[in-house]
């Protein structure tokens, strides 16, 4: 069981160490191509939202847009605050906090 | 000129290093310990729990992972999706190589490993400032850093399994909260709105139609070719 893990956890680092470490490795040699670059700029926000969308706005498998939806209640705030901050560190506990005040109304 | 004039220039960058990870740290703090208390709730033992952390570090994929176990997703998408995660980290890795011209060639592998969301956006503003030894300074920072994520995760476990036996349901809102504050720093253009809008509608529509978690990477790629398409055609 565990070993199945095991091997998630090495496929996970590799796909996590080679898109660090061999731009900052290679790039005095090798160029990216530019078509790839224009691509990878909108692979960055697009997959973030792809994951938040799904998280914010699907409850137990149906679209769910209601004042029941804490984490979509939550999240506007959490945006304001992200937006103003740019801090990974005060939005993640001020998110938590939100989310809570919500929980309680 | 000596060696040792060398050698106490590295000692500055690698003490100023160290002193500027300490907010880095506290970013991870909150992260890592959901992380390791989150992580004990999938079937991943404690060793692969902390384990991941120090072969992997990386704050959004590990709890993209563990919630993708939770969800009782398949091995694949889960490594596929870490990927598409990381891609962002090409950018980064890239425009911080325009710093380390003069850095030893060896460190290069090893400081492309400790490059994260929060050693990147601190790193890039404060590297400016160190007159010398650029690579080593984020090095030493990055080091720290990622000691400061395995102990953080480390925290969680031991909070998860030893303090705390009940669950805290606003824990599961740091991986949102997470993305929102990524997907922010994303953002640069106006094009990057579109293609995040058109990819946040597909990742709801194909969660209805694909199994598993294939709606993420199919939005994903499908809204970046979009974007590149569009910007083409204006």
């Amino acid at each position: 069981m565990q070993s199945k893990y095991i091997l998630m956890i090495l496929g996970m680092t590799l796909v996590t160490y080679i898109p660090r470490m061999l731009p900052v490795t290679l790039l005095s040699k090798v160029k990216i191509p530019d078509i790839l670059v224009r691509i990878l700029k909108f692979v960055g926000p697009a997959i973030l939202a792809s994951l938040l969308a799904p998280a914010l706005f699907i409850t137990e498998g149906a679209v769910d847009i209601s004042l029941s939806n804490h984490y979509l209640l939550a999240a506007i705030p959490t945006f304001i605050t992200a937006y103003f901050t740019r801090s990974i560190f005060t939005t993640v506990f001020l998110g938590m906090l939100y989310l809570y005040i919500f929980t309680l109304i | 000129m000596g060696r040792e004039f060398f050698i106490l220039n590295y000692k500055k960058s690698i003490i100023s290093g160290f002193k500027k990870s300490i907010p880095v740290i506290l970013g991870y703090m909150p992260i890592g310990i959901s992380y390791g208390i989150l992580a004990l709730q999938t079937d991943l033992s404690p060793y692969l729990i902390v384990g991941m952390s120090i072969f992997v570090f990386a704050g959004s994929s590990q709890l993209i992972a563990v919630n993708m176990l939770t969800a009782q997703a398949a091995l694949i998408p889960i490594v596929m999706t870490t990927f598409l995660v990381n891609l962002r980290h090409i950018l980064m890795s890239a425009s911080l190589s325009l710093h380390f011209k003069n850095t030893p060639q060896k460190l290069l592998p090893i400081i492309g490993f400790v490059i994260t969301d929060e050693s990147y956006a601190l790193g890039n503003t404060l590297i400016k400032d160190e007159e010398e030894n650029k690579g080593i300074f984020f090095l030493a920072m990055g080091l720290s850093a990622y000691l400061g994520w395995v102990f953080s995760s480390l925290a969680g476990v031991i909070i998860g399994r030893y303090i705390l036996n009940f669950e805290i349901p606003v824990i599961g809102f740091v991986l949102p909260a997470m993305f929102i504050i990524l997907l922010i720093l994303q953002i640069n253009e106006k094009m990057d709105i579109v293609v995040s809008i058109m990819a946040a509608l597909l990742s709801i529509v194909f969660y209805f139609i694909l199994p598993g978690n294939w709606n993420i990477i199919v939005a994903t790629v499908t809204a970046a070719v979009a974007g590149v398409v569009i910007e083409n055609a204006i």
